[in-house]
């Protein structure tokens, strides 16, 4: 059995887990290859409705798997993964929209976890999963074991600075963990959702142009979920969404506790959660004796110039500030 | 005598200035339309600013900004490339050290710059929409028939100016085609086009950013007395035009690389031959992977001085 996850959304927090239990229960995993021009249009083109950008770049990976001929394409419906909020609306109806967006797609695994019901806990999830890919019990709760700890795993090593791609070559093809050589003069906190700020084509490699400038890049997944949730909550009231809370979180961090010599925020067009919490994260930073903050806005273009112009004029800002 | 080059290579305009060690420009500061042709507009530029130089005068340095800033860069062999906000802001502050905002308003894009002490503290530039820069001006100035040159000085005859919608080029067309109808005068609707594009200005571009005197105004829209005057009622405060505001780029270009060369290096500067150099450039499609980066080549006399575009490197050479 060939099961397919798509290397958009989601991808981004949950793969190794994923693809542990996947094998743990007999199946092969396959993805799609990073976001390229070819995924982009793949997702544009089949995309009739103002859907944000990350979700054309997941149809655009859920086609190229497609046409991959994978037997079942992996898209869970991450409804609640905490009681008091939800996930964003797009994760609650991702497989229904995929389903109803796509044409001649595989049949589509879309197990339900929602941990504020009790027969839709993340076990049931594999459960189901598990039998469907006609494994025995036995087997799904060893794989549904091991594909936990390897998400605390992935986390762990996320924790230490590296990024999505390079704990997934650690997990997998046994590559050693190297410490990193941090020479640089200024830090800055690149702050997103994962699948913008990892995707390497539609943010133009900014991590990695960031890097070419000598800036040092803190992202949310390298900073403690207590330290996250602490400072979440100085919000006056919680908000609705995980995932973004988080985001919130990982910003009032940083600004708080002056992490970093400044922070991106990068939003993607059209997306609803991310135009209400970059409102918070911006006008925390000016509460915050104005903290340099710059919002990256990313949309379909593929012009260079203008996002390198910004890059180098806020490294440059940071730097001369020093 | 030291002198430093520095180029603006816009989208609209190219600057082109030769500065003493202090920051005065040496002979004729050149702004010349880009024209779509930035290396021949950058080979133009270097030609005209040669002409009046002191006699004695020894490049030590060359600096390029602008959207082209790293073409301009291979091209006459500069010694720093920095972006344009660095470059205004340091001009700025050369001719204005107390300056605490600046506002850039250039052919296809607009910028805001808040500075404190000296020092850059926060910036913004306009987003993929051109409504509130020159071009908008340009293009309804053509509309009305009058020259871009006379647009201030009838904003300024205004007795009461339309209100027209500066949020879109679009409708602000429209806007204007229907006030003109209705029969308003030319004056009217020139110093409404201004007041709206502050208007945008201020609600796209400075979005809620403190905004303190004093207030610099630089770009090629600084030239046009009439938005000044926008400005000035809508802040409530004076707005100053520094001096040589259409290429303050250019300067901060030359500022910059005269601070990186302080300590005596060798220029990687062309000379002022570049103007007669013959620069070819070509492209092609790499098919190495399903990005299908567009590759930009630049050569001298058959000499590879430059290749770039591709999102991996593996065809990126930059020759100094």
């Amino acid at each position: 059995m060939k099961v397919g996850i798509p290397r958009g959304l989601l991808f981004y927090h949950y793969y190794p887990m994923w693809k542990v239990f996947l094998e743990g229960v007999g199946a092969e995993v396959v993805t799609s290859p990073p976001t390229s021009k070819e995924i982009l249009d793949l997702g544009t083109k089949s995309s009739h409705d103002d859907v944000c950008l990350p979700v054309k770049i997941f149809f655009g990976h859920t086609v190229h798997l497609a046409e991959k001929n994978v037997d079942f394409l992996f898209i869970p419906r991450i409804v609640a993964v905490e009681r008091e909020a939800y996930t964003c609306p797009k994760f609650l109806g991702l497989p229904d929209v995929v389903r109803n967006t796509l044409e001649d797609l595989p049949p589509i695994i879309d197990a339900t976890v929602n941990v504020k019901k009790r027969d839709k806990s993340p076990l049931k999830a594999a459960i189901e999963v598990g039998k469907l890919l006609g494994a025995p019990m036995g087997k799904i709760k060893s794989a549904y074991k091991d594909a936990c700890e390897t998400l605390w795993t992935y986390r762990g090593l996320m924790l230490k600075g590296l990024t999505p791609d390079e704990a997934i070559e650690v997990i997998f093809n046994g590559k050693k963990l190297e410490k990193k050589q941090v020479n640089t003069d200024i830090k800055i906190g690149v702050i997103g959702h994962p699948y913008n700020v990892y995707d390497r084509f539609s943010t133009l490699d900014m991590l990695g142009k960031l890097k070419e400038l000598g800036a040092e890049v803190i992202t949310e997944e390298m900073i403690r979920q207590e330290d996250i949730e602490h400072h979440a909550q100085f919000l006056p009231k919680r908000l609705f969404w995980s995932y973004e809370r988080d985001i919130v979180g990982a910003a009032f961090y940083l600004i708080h506790k002056k992490k970093v010599d400044g922070i991106i925020n990068v939003v993607s067009f059209e997306c609803g959660p991310d135009s209400l919490i970059s409102e918070l994260i911006q006008s925390e930073a000016r509460r915050n004796g104005d903290f340099p903050l710059m919002v990256i806005t990313l949309d379909e273009h593929t012009g260079e110039a203008g996002l390198q112009t910004r890059l180098e004029a806020f490294v440059d800002m940071l730097k001369r500030r020093k | 005598m030291k002198g430093y080059v520095g180029v603006d290579v816009g989208s609209v305009t190219t600057k082109v200035v030769v500065i003493d060690e202090e920051g005065n420009p040496l002979g004729t500061p050149v702004y010349i339309r880009t024209q779509g042709q930035p290396i021949k507009a950058i080979q133009k530029g270097i030609a005209m600013v040669r002409e009046d130089l002191p006699r004695n005068l020894e490049i030590k340095g060359a600096g390029t900004t602008g959207s082209a800033r790293y073409l301009a860069g291979v091209l006459i062999g500069a010694d720093v490339i920095r972006n344009e906000i660095t470059a205004h802001a340091v001009a700025a502050l050369r001719f204005h050290p107390q300056a605490n905002t600046i506002i850039e308003i250039g052919g296809q894009d607009s910028k805001i710059i808040i500075l404190r002490n000296g020092l850059v503290v926060d910036f913004a530039m306009n987003t993929v929409c051109a409504a509130g820069t020159g071009s908008f001006l340009d293009r309804q100035a053509e509309r009305l028939g009058i020259p871009i040159e006379r647009f201030g000085e009838l904003a300024l005859k205004a007795k009461t100016p339309v209100r027209i919608a500066g949020r879109c080029t679009v409708f602000a067309e429209s806007d204007m085609i229907h006030k003109q109808q209705m029969g308003f005068s030319v004056e009217d609707i020139v110093a409404g086009l201004c007041e709206a594009l502050v208007r945008n200005y201020l609600s796209n571009v400075a979005k809620g950013k403190k905004i303190y005197p004093p207030v610099i105004f630089q770009g090629g829209v600084a030239a046009n007395i009439g938005i000044k005057f926008a400005f000035q009622r809508a802040l409530g405060c004076e707005v100053l035009v520094p001096p040589y505001h259409n290429v303050m780029g250019a300067i901060g270009a030359a500022l910059l690389a005269a601070e990186e060369m302080r300590d005596g290096k060798k220029s990687h500067f062309r000379g002022f031959d570049v103007a007669e150099m013959n620069f070819e450039t070509s492209s092609f499609e790499c098919s190495g992977c399903s990005n299908r980066c567009e590759i930009v080549e630049i050569k001298s006399d058959g000499k590879l001085l430059a290749r770039w575009g591709d999102r991996c490197g593996k065809w990126e050479v930059i020759e100094r």
